[in-house]
């Protein structure tokens, strides 16, 4: 049997040859590899790197690692590769030299960066060495691997941590975060927290580069530790941080509710004070919230601020999570030293949907939520946030500004989606906002309440019910026909259910109109409402109120008139059914909580305290003329209500110790209930401080909290013991006309703290005469004579005006340090062993003193100044301030514009030294003024260059202008409408630059020529007399000395060196009025 | 000529290759556009990769399973195999921090592994085993408490070894109220007659903060108040809900602990229109009636999970809004120990504070239902897996 030879591919057949054959005749199975070749590999690959992906995250087990998938790696990168063309476009533009003050570049060796990053497991709390520049500056930082679960760590976009050396600070920050983790609504949500004046760390997005390769967007954030307090003007003090939700973090087998166990609760910044209590003080915060009786909630909430946590509530309300602060996590607690409250800080907020519950909120939020007063006090500060969308406003301008600066890094992270976190959408989260305030609207409308009126002739019993989320006020009733004017109202305070003796009673007004009476009362009573949050969601609860009304007519049909406290409408009435029982409430009735009395107290002749005498807020404290007040060791007054202690030149109030050589403990005015004491002709002496409720009172005298308080003709001597004769802390007072003598420690001390200490004495001071921080007090015409260490220390950022004091035979007589501002006119500094020192003290700053020194003049000193080098000086007519130390007397100048600033008219003449004649006048603004912070706003805050301007950007307080190799310029446009004329100020500082010369352009063109004198450090003042007109313009133009050459800092290569000028900002005074001229 | 011979000098199965070449060229072309379509069209896909991503769980999962054939191991004694074993296990075990998702199973599989090495004889790598779960997790309290029970068993001559009591420490550190390291470290010194510290850790044993859900039941509802444990008398409120305002009996548990209550009192409710004012209600908590309790010193001692005191309420006089009383739940004690404590004190001469003492200690008859009290907390238990709230 014959069968047909197998067909062989390979020899052409001649009728087939002769044809022309279809293109696949051809085809080969290489062929066909090679088509399938591509995609199969590719294929593989993507497979292959999900499937690798999915195992990293499985060996982690949290909240983004469980929900990974292969299907959603490989998804995401099947979009990645759909859209690498975009990407890969986009990514051409992005430039890390752009111009924008939020740009952060590192520079990390492979190595160090694959021995940190390369495996998730490895290389936890190792700090490896980088660079960080940003815009010209360059310096070597550290960086570690942070974030708390896997989504810090196992995608291309990682979370570090970066810490600049002590001496070279990022803006204003040693150490921050660069965070992958919700970066736009993280951003907004920390934002909203500062609408809401809440202690809150900053956070902003910026675009970071690795290497000179995107890298992405990140969240900057600053640690919650102690410098974080500092722009808060907070005290250093504890905060307690009760975060400890993922592994490592955690403790296995025990409580993991840090509101039920203490002992989890570490602390970001310590403060080891003798009064710290440590964590002995979360012991008993948990105690008192989970605690259930009227005395625990009191003593629960003296420990807080019902408004501040009002304000707290309304923030997570509006962003819709009242519940990642959750008792396992993001729970950090600032211990305020000054008056041992705990302030809340909000951590890791995000943005959701309110009206879909997630969790109960922690223990602490349910325990203060039982107040009456914060649920009040919360709907106070929804209604402010929510009105006209205000709140929606600033989320949507913050949303559209971040995305537009930044748009194209948002959309090259975007075009990564799923295989990086989600960086977030602006609109998403304004549309949150918006939601949010939309349901917060009908809460506020929610006013409800259950109402029953019983009894006939004679008392009416009126019982009313909150069922609302808000509450109501009760104005008055509203009846037929008319009452006969012997109509009253009696609560029912001590709630029994009858109207005792002891019950209150309100009167009532009638008026009649219509037939219609109204008794009004003359003071509403406010219904609070209640709130149940122990479960998912937050629900209006119920609080019951009982008044009896009586003298009204038998039969008489009455109607309760009910406001609702918020907005004012009429509230909602629902009747509430006779014989129907109240249902008790978790929330703690208001009428619980004591009335205040406003009870007065009166000490006259001679008084002896066994006991120390506080004063409750509210009362007043009378101390009469010529009363002398005999404390026992350690016994001390403390006022939280008015202090009124008014002597007489001939009848002085006298403050003593009761046994001779052993101190009594302090006189203190603390809280704003103390706000307008007076004490006046008087002596203290001899006191110790003392602590009280936990509150340190490090003075003899102090003033916690307090404003507008006025020592008067007060001789204040040798306090024992104590740190401070008299210690100011967030208050404003005045010390005038007084006398501190052998002041223990420091005499007189501010910390965050303002007034004026006018014409008093200091004399042989153990410490400092004066000693600020963070203070802008006026410092005038004291004389200050040998203190063992500063006649004036101004540190920590204070920004005092110090004019016309007379410093003699101190250790030193004046220290600018830690980032103060002080402006140092007339005042005259003899024979100390220093005259002036300026440094760095607080490395926390970020940076020494910058004190403006005019027409003072130093003499007689060993050593007349000292300055380190993070420390730069004004000088102006300033004599004797040079380090030879000789009396060089230099002109006082032109000082019209600084006294007009500084509120004073020189009726003596301007001269070097303090004036004999003066007057106080009211302090003049300037026109228009401009200072310099390094910050993520605009580069140069409108400037612009020209020319062979080669940097231009804000640093260490000032304006840096550079100039190489050619001359150039920088100008800004201003808008000065000067009707008399006026003068301008530049303050500045320059080197390496020929003249140079400062223009302003309008209706007329003026300049001034500036000469630097080589010292950035020393910077002076240029001025120029403006004539009437509108100004539109300020220039400098400025030339580099030619021929120098510099190391380049990035390159290490010699470079031409250019000029620069430092400038420090400038103002603009409106010419002098005429009677301020005819000086 | 057979068809199957070579033709011009291929082999068969080359020739077989040829001959089908374009049909296998084809079907490869057809296959791979399947096997693309698959992971082109979603549905396919998403069944695709789901089936791979099975096969990676599989895969992973064999770290499971190599742990529970170690665990087999020990149960079956076979000591020298499960070191061996274990010790594998351990180099090439993924978890290498506790970061990591399988932190549990590698403390698991370091507490198998130095049960191993002591039933091995083997007393420097049993210690050193435990130091490296220390290491691993140093903030898991487990770890510092084997440790300690290692050390005590390998290293102690005539008394306990100075390991073992700072593995005790290490417990305590982290978790106060832990009863068995308690009472190893007061044996430690016992041991050695010196018993200021007894005392000292005693006081802060009994101190030690530690909340504890009572469950009162009244009416129908059954409410929870925490109570901390310390041996103190606490006052509690609790708002009573409609359905349980005028109830016959109030029914009080402590969770196991045992526990008092005194001054049980019931707050008048107010009736719309009434304005009558009733007073409240105290109840005598002596005359509750016991279920399952014995009578142990200061407080009542569960002897049975149910164990519960149950107070009558004078029918017809409510209805009532809260119900307020005075509780003291104590911190376990065994009777072997507590005879230790007594003893340091009355070395001491400190008869005062051991009276305080005495009313702060309800004594459990063993040590084991002693240390059941807190171990069956449900914070306490602890799994390979996470735990609910993780």
């Amino acid at each position: 049997m014959s069968s047909a030879p197998p067909s062989d591919p390979t020899v052409a057949r001649p009728e087939r040859a002769a044809r022309k054959l279809p293109f696949w005749h051809g085809f080969r199975f290489r062929d066909a590899l090679l088509i399938s070749v591509v995609p199969l590999v590719a294929l593989a690959l993507m497979l292959g790197w999900s499937v690798q992906h999915y195992l990293s995250t499985r060996a982690f087990d949290d909240w983004w690692s469980r929900p990974q998938s292969v299907a959603g790696d490989f998804n995401a990168r099947a979009r990645s590769l759909l859209t690498l063309p975009t990407s890969i476009a986009l990514r051409e533009q992005l430039n890390p030299d752009q111009r924008d003050a939020g740009i952060i570049r590192l520079e990390v060796p492979a190595a160090a960066w694959d021995s940190i990053e390369g495996d998730g497991q490895k290389a936890w709390g190792t700090w490896v060495n980088a660079t960080l520049r940003y815009g010209e500056t360059q310096m070597p930082v550290k960086i570690r691997k942070r974030g708390d679960n896997s989504i810090h760590w196992l995608t291309d976009k990682r979370t570090i941590t970066v810490k600049t050396p002590r001496d070279d600070f990022y803006k204003r920050y040693r150490v921050f975060g660069l965070s992958v983790k919700d970066v736009l609504p993280a951003y907004l949500s920390n934002r909203l927290a500062q609408e809401f004046h809440l202690v809150a760390p900053t956070t902003m997005v910026v675009p970071v580069y690795l290497n000179n390769r995107f890298a992405g967007m990140y969240r900057f954030v600053e640690p919650v530790d102690e410098s974080f307090l500092r722009p808060f003007d907070r005290m250093p003090g504890n905060i307690f941080r009760g975060d400890a939700a993922e592994r490592s973090e955690y403790r296995k087998g025990v409580p993991r509710n840090v509101f039920e166990n203490p002992d989890l609760w570490d602390r970001a910044s310590a403060n080891d004070r003798p009064t710290s209590a440590g964590a002995g003080q979360l012991r008993l915060l948990v105690a008192e919230l989970n605690g259930t009786t009227f005395d625990d909630h009191q003593k629960l909430m003296r420990r807080l601020e019902r408004e501040e946590f009002a304000r707290l509530f309304a923030y997570l309300f509006v962003v819709g999570d009242p519940y990642h602060m959750d008792g396992v996590h993001n729970d950090f607690l600032y211990e305020d030293p000054s008056t041992q409250h705990l302030h809340p800080i909000p951590w890791d907020v995000r943005f959701l949907d309110f009206s879909r519950p997630r969790q109960p909120l922690n223990r602490l939020f349910q325990a203060v939520l039982r107040d009456p007063f914060v649920i009040d006090a919360t709907m106070r500060e929804v209604a402010r946030s929510i009105a006209d969308d205000r709140i929606v406003k600033v989320v949507d301008s913050l949303a559209t500004g971040v995305e537009r600066r930044y748009a194209p890094y948002f959309e090259a992270d975007r075009l990564r989606a799923g295989l990086i976190p989600d960086v977030g959408d602006g609109a998403r989260s304004v549309a949150i906002v918006r939601g949010n305030a939309n349901l917060l609207r009908s809460w506020l409308a929610d006013d409800t309440v259950g109402v029953a009126l019983t009894g006939g002739a004679g008392t009416r019993v009126v019982d009313l019910e909150t069922r609302g989320m808000v509450g109501s006020d009760l104005t008055g009733f509203a009846l037929e026909g008319r009452a006969g004017g012997a109509a009253r109202l009696t609560l029912d305070r001590d709630r029994n259910g009858i109207a005792d003796p002891t019950d209150p009673t309100v009167s009532l007004r009638e008026t009649t109109a219509d037939g219609k009476t109204v008794l009004a009362l003359a003071q509403s009573v406010p219904l609070y409402p209640a709130w149940d949050a122990t479960g998912r969601q937050l629900k209006s609860g119920t609080l019951a109120y009982r008044v009896f009304l009586s003298g009204v007519p038998a039969g008489a049909t009455i109607t309760p008139m009910l406001t609702n406290r918020i907005t004012g409408a009429a509230a909602a009435q629902q009747p509430w059914g006779s014989g129907t029982t109240e249902v008790a409430s978790a929330s703690r009735h208001p009428w619980e909580f004591p009335a205040e009395k406003h009870q007065q107290y009166h000490l006259s002749g001679t008084v002896h305290l066994t006991e120390s005498l506080v004063i409750p807020e509210g009362d007043t404290l009378f101390i009469e003329p010529g009363t002398t007040l005999l404390l026992d060791p350690e016994i001390s007054i403390v006022s939280h209500g008015v202090m009124l202690a008014r002597g007489t030149e001939s009848r002085r109030i006298r403050v003593l110790p009761a046994v001779k050589g052993q101190p009594w403990g302090t006189f203190s005015l603390q809280g704003a209930g103390a706000s307008g004491s007076i004490v006046s002709y008087a002596e203290i002496a001899e006191g110790g401080g003392q602590t009280l409720d936990r509150v340190e009172y490090i003075g003899m005298v102090n003033v916690h909290w307090a404003r507008n308080v006025v020592f008067d003709h007060v001789l204040f001597r040798d306090n024992v013991r104590s740190d401070d004769t008299f210690h100011a802390m967030h208050s404003w007072v005045r010390v005038s006309n007084s006398h501190f003598l052998r002041a223990n420690s420091d005499a007189l001390d501010m910390d965050i703290a303002t007034g004026e200490i006018l014409n008093t004495t200091f004399e042989l001071t153990g410490g400092d005469a004066i000693d600020l921080m963070t203070s802008t007090p006026r410092i005038i015409g004291n004389r200050i004579s040998g203190s063992g260490d500063k006649g004036i220390s101004i540190g920590e950022a204070s920004r005092p005006f110090v004019f016309n004091n007379w410093i003699d035979s101190c250790d030193i007589g004046i220290e600018v340090k830690d980032r103060s501002e002080a402006v140092i006119l007339n005042n005259q500094i003899l024979r100390s062993r220093l005259g002036f020192r300026e440094r760095r003290k607080n490395w926390r700053y970020g940076g020494g003193g910058w004190g403006t020194v005019a027409a003072s003049e130093f003499a007689g000193n060993k050593t007349p100044r000292v300055r380190d080098v993070y420390s730069r000086i004004t000088l102006l007519g300033t004599a004797g301030l040079d380090s030879a130390g000789t009396t060089e007397v230099a002109q006082p100048g032109d000082l019209t514009w600084l006294y007009a600033m500084g509120g004073v008219r020189p009726m003596s003449g301007e001269k070097v030294g303090p004036l004999s004649k003066w007057e106080a006048v009211t302090p003049v603004m300037p026109v228009d003024a401009q200072r310099f912070s390094d910050d993520f706003g605009e580069i140069a805050d409108g400037w612009t260059g020209t020319g062979g301007v080669s940097r231009l950007e804000k640093r260490r307080d000032a304006l840096v202008i550079e100039v190489t190799r050619r001359p150039g310029g920088v100008a800004r446009q201003v808008n000065w409408e000067l009707p008399q004329g006026g003068t301008l100020v530049v303050e500045l500082a320059g080197r390496d630059l020929l003249p140079s010369t400062i223009r302003v352009t309008g209706d007329a063109t003026l300049a001034a020529e500036y000469t630097a004198n080589g010292d950035l450090n020393t910077a002076e003042f240029i001025t120029l007399d403006l004539p009437p007109g509108h100004f539109t313009g300020l220039s400098v133009t400025l030339a580099p000395v030619p021929g120098l050459t510099r190391t380049s800092p990035k390159t290490g290569l010699t470079e031409l060196r250019g000029g620069r000028i430092d400038l420090r900002g400038y103002l603009v005074m409106p010419a002098p009025a005429p009677a301020l001229a005819a000086h | 000529m057979p068809r199957s011979a070579p033709h011009h000098g291929n082999t068969v199965p080359t020739a077989w290759f040829r001959r089908h070449e374009r049909q296998l060229a084809i079907g490869w072309l057809v296959g791979s556009a399947l096997l693309l379509a698959v992971f082109l069209l979603p549905p396919t896909r998403e069944r695709a990769l789901y089936q791979i991503q099975r096969l990676a769980d599989r895969w992973d999962a064999r770290w499971s399973r190599r742990l529970a054939l170690g665990q087999r191991l020990i149960a079956a004694g076979q000591y020298p195999a499960a070191e061996r074993y274990l010790e594998r296990l351990d180099r090439e075990f993924p978890a290498r921090n506790v970061r990591a998702g399988r932190d549990k199973e590698r403390e698991q599989i370091l507490r198998l592994l130095a049960q191993a090495q002591e039933a091995n004889g083997r007393r420097n790598a049993t210690i050193e085993t435990w130091h490296r779960a220390i290491a691993f997790d140093s903030l898991n309290y487990l770890n510092h408490f084997g440790y300690a029970k290692a050390a005590e068993r390998l290293l102690s001559g005539w008394a306990p070894a100075d390991e073992a009591r700072d593995g005790y420490l290490g417990v305590l550190h982290l978790f106060p109220s832990h009863l068995p390291s308690v009472r190893g470290y007061i044996e430690y010194f016992m041991a050695r007659g010196e018993f200021p510290p007894v005392t000292a850790m005693w006081a802060q044993y009994q101190s030690a903060y530690l909340l504890q859900s009572m469950l009162v039941t009244v009416g129908d509802s059954t409410l929870a108040v925490r109570v901390p444990v310390d041996g103190l008398p606490h006052d509690v409120g609790l708002a009573l809900p409609a359905s349980a305002q005028q109830p016959s009996q109030i029914a009080i548990t402590a969770g196991g602990f045992a526990f008092q209550v005194d001054q049980v009192e019931l707050r008048p409710a107010l009736v719309v229109g009434q304005a009558t004012a009733r007073p409240a209600l105290s109840l005598d908590a002596s005359k509750g009636a016991p279920q399952g309790l014995s009578v142990a010193g200061p407080g009542w001692l569960p002897v049975a999970d149910s164990g519960r005191l149950v107070l009558s309420v004078p029918v017809g006089r409510g209805p009532w809004a809260r119900l307020e009383l005075r509780a003291t739940l104590f911190k376990p004690v065994d009777k072997s120990l507590w005879k230790k404590v007594r003893k340091a004190y009355r070395d001491q001469l400190l008869y005062a504070q051991l009276d305080t003492m005495t009313t702060r200690s309800v004594i459990f008859p063993d040590i084991a239902s002693a240390d059941s009290v807190v171990a069956r907390l449900p914070w306490a238990r602890e799994g390979t897996k996470p735990n609910t709230d993780e």
